[in-house]
C-alpha cells in the first residue's frame, strides 16, 4: 500500500503563505504528522488556512530581512564604486530630464493656484469659451446658491508706465469681491470694496508683488502713490502676495482693476455694451462641482428665456456647461499644449528607457564576473527568491542614488527651460514657475522605482539561475543594444524633424514682406490726444516718418501680425449667423508698406472720415465665407457680436495673409481705417533703405522731436518679431535637439560597453587568431562588424518605427514631411558614425593585445 | 511590563520547548500541547507564537539538516533560553501568589 500524499495545492500554499526556508519547514511538518496520523485531507488544508495567521504575524522572522540586503547592496557599490556611479550617472541623467519635464507638466496642468483651498475654486466654462456675456455673469453671480463668493474677471493686455518705462503687461478687470473668493489677502495695503465699484468712485489699481519688487524695489511706502494705466491715473491701493499672478495662468498679471475705475469699461458700461467676463468661484462647503455645474446650466437656460439674444458665434447656446478646478494653466492654454506635452513626456520617457538598458546592461556583465559569489550564495542554501530579493535591493540603492542626483539635475534643467522661454511677443506676460514641489518629486520617485524594476529585473532574474547559457545572455544584451539604437534614432529624427520645422518655418512665407521693414508701438491717450487730435497727430507723423531721407513707406496698425489680435463679429446681414474674423485698424499706406496686394476696389482714403459711411476692407477668405460665389466688392458688412450690429460697407478686397501662426490655414481677416474706428495704441511700421536697425536712432529721434513725451514701447524690425513668433517651435525644436543628443550619448555609451565587454570575454580568442597570423586590421575589422551589425539592426528597427511615429507629428510640423528623407538619412549617418567610434575604441584595444597576454589570459 | 507578560498560551508554548529539550521542533512541540492539555493546535497558530517569542528574546531556533522521512525538508528546532525560563518562572510565582489562600466556593 503506497502511503497517502498531502493534497498538493495546499501544501503549495503553505509555501506561498509562510515563503522562504520557513514555508519548507513548515511543509515538513505538516507532511510529518500527515503521514503519522495516516491521511486526512481535510485536517492539512485547516492547517494549510491557520498559516495564514503566520503570513501576518509582526514578529515573522520570514519577513525579508531588507536591512541586511540593503546593507550589503550598499557594501557592494562600496567595494566597486566605478560601476554604481556609472550607472548612477546614466539613471541621473534619465531622470534630471523627467523632472524638468515633470515639473512644465505639474505647471501647465497640475499645480493649484497659490490660494488656500485652490480644490475649492472653479472656473466656468461653456464648450472651449470661458467668455461670458456680461448680463449672464450678473445674473450667474445674483442668482447661485452654489457659492459662497462667485467673482468676475476679465483678463487683457494693457500699456503701464512705471518709473522710468512704458511696458506692455497683462491686466484683469475684477469685480471687488475677487480677493475674498479666492482669500487672498493684500501684501500690503488693501484689495477692493464694493465702494470702488460704483461710478464716480476713486481709480484704484492693485499691483503684484513681481511688479511691485521689478519696478519699485520693494518700496513700503508704495500705497497711495499712482500708476499710469493706459489713459488715467490710478492710485495703488495694495499689492498682491507674493506669488500670486492672477487667474489667468500662464499669463502673468501685473495690475488688477475694478471694472468700472477703467473708463473705456466705463464707457461700454454706460452705452450698454459691457465687456465680456469668466467667471470664477469658491463653492459653498457640502457643494460638489458637479451640482454647482447643474445648477449654472440650469441658471442659463432661465436667463436665456428671460433676456433672449442670438447665438455667440463658436459657442451654440446648449453646448455643455462645466467647472474645472482652478489649476494649472487655464483650459484654452492647455488644450494648445497638450500635444507639446505629451510629446515631451515620451520623449523623456523614451530616455529614461535608454538608460535603463545601459544599466540593465551593466548589471548584466556583472552577473557575469559575480557568478562565482553567488554560485557560493546558493550552495550556502540561499533561495532563488533571496538572490532575485538581493539584486533587486541593489537596483532600489542604485535607483534611489540616481533619483536623488536627477532631482538635482532636474532643478538645474528647469532653470534651463525657464531660461528658453523667451521673453517674447507671443511668450509676452507668460512667467512658468518651473519648481520643484512635492507632486513632481513623487512622480521622479515613481520613475526612479519604475526604472529600478526595469533594470533590476532581468540581471536579478538572470543572476539567480544557477545555469546561465553564455550565449543567451550575450543574445540579451545584444538586443538591449539594438533596442538603445532604434529609439534613440527615434528621437534623432523626431529632434531632426522639428529642427527642419523651424528652419523652413523662418524661410515660409507669412504673406507680406519682412525684410527691411522697422516697427515701433507708440501709444497716445487722453490727456494729451483726444480722438481728433490723435488723429491729426498721426496723420502728421505719417507724413514725417515717410518724408525723412530714405524711407519708402510707412504705416500705422493696430495689430500687427503674429502679435497680439483682435477680432470682431461680423455678418453678412443684420440678422443670421455671425462668424468671428481677426481685425485691425489701420492708416497710411499700410497694404503697401506689407506688399498686401489689393485684389479689388480701393483702399482707404482721406474721404473715409468719421462721419461718412463706414468702410472696411475685408480679405479674400472672409469674402469668400461670407458671400460665397459673389462678388463681396460694395456689400455690406454686419459687425458686431452682442447687440446691434453696425452696417460698413466692403471698398476693396485684400490678398490673404498669415495674421496669427506660422503655417496657419487661411484666416477670415478685415481692416478698418483709423480714421473711422479710434485706437490710440498703434503700430508704425516703416519701410526702410537698408537694415532696418540702421534705422532706429533717426526713427526715435524724429518721434522725440514730433511729441517729446511720446510713450514708446518696443522698436523691432518685422523680421525679428515674426522671429521671434516662432518661440514655440524653436522652443520645441531645442529642447528635443538637447534629447536626441543625450539619446545619442547614452545609447553609444551602452554600445561602447557591450562591445567593450565582448572584446574583454574574447580576449582568448583574439591572441589565439593573432597567433595564428591574424593581422591587426583583422581584428579591429571583426569587432567593428560586430558594433556595426548590431547599429545597422537597431537603425532598421528605428526607422520603421519613426516612420509609424512621426506621422503623428504632422500638425506639429510646418511644411516638413514627417517622413521627411533627408532627415531620415541623417540620423542614420550620424548613428552609424556615433557606431563606429563607440566600436572603435575597443577594436583598438583588442588588436593591441600581445597574443603572449592573451593566451594565457583566463 | 507587558513585555514581560506571558499569555497563556505562549506559557505553553514555551513549557512545550522546555519539556522537549532536544527534540523540540514543530512537530514535537505540536504533538506535546495537545496531548497534554487535550486541545488542537494548529499549525499557523503554533508558528506566529513561535515567532513572536523568539523575537521576544525568549526562543532561539535553528534550521536542522533535511530529513528524508519529511520529503527531505529540514526542520526548525526551538530552544528555551534563559529569559525565556525567567519569564516561566515569574509567570508561575505572580500565579501562585494570586493562588495563595483562595478558595474557590462553589453555590
Amino acid at each position: 500500500m503506497t502511503a497517502p500524499s498531502p493534497p498538493r495545492l495546499a501544501a503549495w500554499l503553505v509555501r506561498a503563505l509562510v515563503g522562504g526556508r520557513d514555508g519548507e519547514t513548515v511543509a515538513g511538518d505538516l507532511e510529518e504528522e500527515f503521514l503519522a496520523r495516516g491521511g486526512g485531507a481535510a485536517w492539512y488544508w485547516r492547517q494549510a488556512l491557520s498559516c495564514a495567521a503566520v503570513r501576518v504575524s509582526p514578529f515573522r522572522r520570514g519577513l525579508p530581512p531588507l536591512g541586511r540586503d540593503f546593507h550589503y547592496a550598499l557594501r557592494t557599490i562600496r567595494r566597486n564604486p566605478g560601476y554604481a556611479i556609472a550607472a548612477m550617472f546614466c539613471l541621473a541623467l534619465g531622470i534630471g530630464v523627467n523632472t524638468g519635464i515633470f515639473s512644465l507638466i505639474d505647471e501647465l496642468f497640475l499645480r493649484p493656484l497659490p490660494i488656500p483651498e485652490p480644490s475649492r475654486v472653479v472656473r466656468f466654462a461653456q464648450g472651449s469659451e470661458e467668455y461670458f456675456p456680461w448680463r449672464d455673469t450678473e445674473e450667474m453671480r445674483r442668482r447661485n446658491r452654489s457659492f459662497s463668493n462667485l467673482a468676475a474677471y476679465t483678463a487683457g493686455i494693457t500699456g503701464i508706465e512705471v518709473p522710468g518705462a512704458t511696458e506692455t503687461a497683462m491686466a484683469e478687470w475684477v469685480s471687488a469681491d475677487y480677493d475674498e473668493t479666492l482669500r487672498i489677502p493684500a501684501h500690503l495695503g488693501r484689495w477692493f470694496t464694493p465702494a470702488d465699484e460704483v461710478r464716480g468712485a476713486g481709480r484704484v489699481a492693485v499691483i503684484s508683488h513681481r511688479l511691485w519688487t521689478r519696478r519699485y524695489g520693494k518700496d513700503p511706502t508704495i500705497i497711495g502713490r499712482t500708476i499710469r494705466i493706459e489713459a488715467e491715473y490710478y492710485r495703488i491701493a495694495g499689492v498682491a502676495p507674493p506669488g500670486f499672478s492672477g487667474v489667468f495662468p500662464p499669463h502673468d498679471c501685473s495690475v488688477w482693476i475694478p471694472y468700472l475705475a477703467f473708463p473705456p469699461f466705463q464707457k461700454r458700461f454706460e452705452a450698454g455694451t459691457p465687456p465680456r467676463a469668466s467667471l470664477i468661484g469658491r463653492l459653498r462647503p457640502g457643494v460638489s462641482a458637479t451640482s454647482a455645474a447643474f445648477e449654472a446650466a440650469a441658471l442659463q437656460s432661465s436667463i436665456l428665456d428671460e433676456f433672449p439674444r442670438t447665438a455667440i458665434p463658436g459657442r451654440p447656446a446648449d453646448a455643455p456647461f462645466h467647472l474645472t478646478t482652478a489649476s494649472g494653466a487655464v483650459p484654452g492654454a492647455q488644450r494648445r499644449m497638450i500635444p507639446m506635452a505629451a510629446i515631451m513626456l515620451l520623449v523623456v520617457a523614451a530616455i529614461l528607457l535608454i538608460a535603463c538598458a545601459n544599466i540593465a546592461n551593466l548589471l548584466l556583465a556583472r552577473a557575469n564576473v559575480r557568478r562565482h559569489e553567488m554560485d557560493i550564495r546558493r550552495a550556502l542554501g540561499a533561495s532563488r527568491l533571496q538572490l532575485i530579493r538581493q539584486a533587486l535591493v541593489e537596483s532600489f540603492v542604485l535607483a534611489g542614488g540616481g533619483a536623488a542626483i536627477g532631482l538635482l539635475l532636474g532643478a538645474w534643467a528647469n532653470r534651463t527651460l525657464g531660461l528658453l522661454i523667451p521673453t517674447l511677443p507671443k511668450a509676452l506676460n507668460v512667467n512658468l514657475h518651473l519648481d520643484l514641489n512635492w507632486r513632481v518629486a513623487a512622480l521622479t520617485v515613481a520613475a526612479g522605482l519604475a526604472a529600478a524594476l526595469l533594470f533590476g529585473l532581468a540581471p536579478a532574474l538572470e543572476q539567480s539561475r544557477a545555469v546561465v547559457g553564455r550565449r543567451r545572455q550575450a543574445r540579451r544584451r545584444d538586443a538591449y543594444v539594438v533596442a538603445q539604437v532604434a529609439v534613440s534614432l527615434l528621437l534623432l529624427i523626431t529632434a531632426g524633424l522639428f529642427l527642419r520645422a523651424l528652419w523652413s518655418a523662418e524661410s515660409l512665407q507669412p504673406g507680406f514682406a519682412t525684410e527691411r521693414r522697422l516697427t515701433t508701438r507708440l501709444y497716445i491717450s487722453p490727456p494729451e490726444y483726444t480722438p481728433e487730435s490723435g488723429r491729426v497727430f498721426y496723420g502728421r507723423l505719417l507724413d514725417e516718418v515717410a518724408a525723412a531721407p530714405g524711407v519708402r513707406a510707412a504705416a500705422l496698425t493696430y495689430s500687427l501680425p503674429f502679435g497680439f489680435n483682435d477680432s470682431v463679429c461680423a455678418a453678412a446681414g443684420r440678422t443670421g449667423e455671425s462668424r468671428r474674423a481677426g481685425a485691425s485698424t489701420i492708416a497710411g499706406d499700410y497694404f503697401g508698406v506689407m506688399r498686401i496686394p489689393v485684389e479689388a476696389g480701393r483702399t482707404f482714403r482721406s474721404e473715409d472720415a468719421t462721419g461718412s459711411q463706414r468702410v472696411v476692407i475685408v480679405n479674400r477668405t472672409m469674402a469668400r465665407l461670407l458671400w460665397p460665389n459673389e462678388d463681396a466688392l460694395g456689400k455690406i458688412v454686419w459687425l458686431g457680436c452682442d447687440k446691434d450690429r453696425e452696417p460698413a460697407r466692403v471698398a476693396g478686397i485684400a490678398g490673404d495673409s498669415e495674421y496669427s501662426a506660422i503655417g496657419e490655414s487661411p484666416q477670415p481677416y478685415l481692416y478698418r481705417p483709423q480714421s473711422q474706428v479710434w485706437s490710440g495704441l498703434m503700430v508704425l511700421i516703416v519701410e526702410t533703405p537698408g537694415d532696418p536697425n540702421d534705422f532706429i536712432q533717426t526713427l526715435h529721434g524724429l518721434l522725440n522731436r514730433l511729441d517729446p513725451k511720446l510713450r514708446m514701447l518696443e522698436t523691432l524690425s518685422l523680421a525679428e518679431h515674426v522671429s521671434r513668433s516662432l518661440w514655440e517651435v524653436r522652443w520645441e525644436a531645442s529642447m528635443l535637439a538637447v534629447f536626441g543628443l543625450l539619446a545619442i550619448v547614452l545609447a553609444a555609451l551602452g554600445l561602447y560597453g557591450v562591445i567593450a565587454y565582448a572584446v574583454s570575454q574574447r580576449t582568448h580568442e583574439i591572441g589565439v587568431r593573432m597567433a595564428l597570423g591574424a593581422h591587426k586590421h583583422d581584428v579591429i575589422w571583426m569587432i567593428l562588424a560586430r558594433g556595426l551589425r548590431l547599429t545597422a539592426a537597431g537603425i532598421a528597427v528605428g526607422l520603421a518605427g519613426s516612420a509609424a511615429v512621426t506621422r503623428l507629428l504632422r500638425s506639429q510640423l510646418y511644411g516638413v514631411s514627417p517622413m521627411d528623407p533627408l532627415t531620415f538619412c541623417a540620423a542614420s549617418l550620424l548613428w552609424v558614425a556615433v557606431a563606429m567610434l563607440a566600436s572603435y575604441l575597443p577594436a583598438r584595444r583588442a588588436a593591441g593585445v600581445e597574443p603572449v597576454v592573451a593566451l594565457r589570459y583566463e | 511590563m507587558s513585555k514581560d507578560h506571558l499569555g497563556e498560551f505562549e506559557q505553553i508554548v514555551l513549557l512545550a520547548v522546555a519539556r522537549l529539550r532536544n527534540d523540540a521542533y514543530g512537530v514535537t512541540i505540536k504533538s506535546e500541547i495537545e496531548t497534554r492539555t487535550g486541545r488542537t493546535v494548529t499549525i499557523g497558530a503554533l508558528y506566529a507564537t513561535l515567532d513572536r517569542l523568539e523575537a521576544k528574546g525568549y526562543l532561539r531556533s535553528w534550521f536542522s539538516d533535511p530529513t528524508p522521512e519529511r520529503g527531505g525538508r529540514s526542520k526548525r528546532c526551538f530552544e528555551l533560553l534563559a529569559a525565556g525560563a525567567d519569564a516561566l518562572s515569574r509567570t508561575r510565582t505572580m500565579m501562585d501568589r494570586m493562588w495563595k489562600g483562595v478558595r474557590l466556593d462553589r453555590a
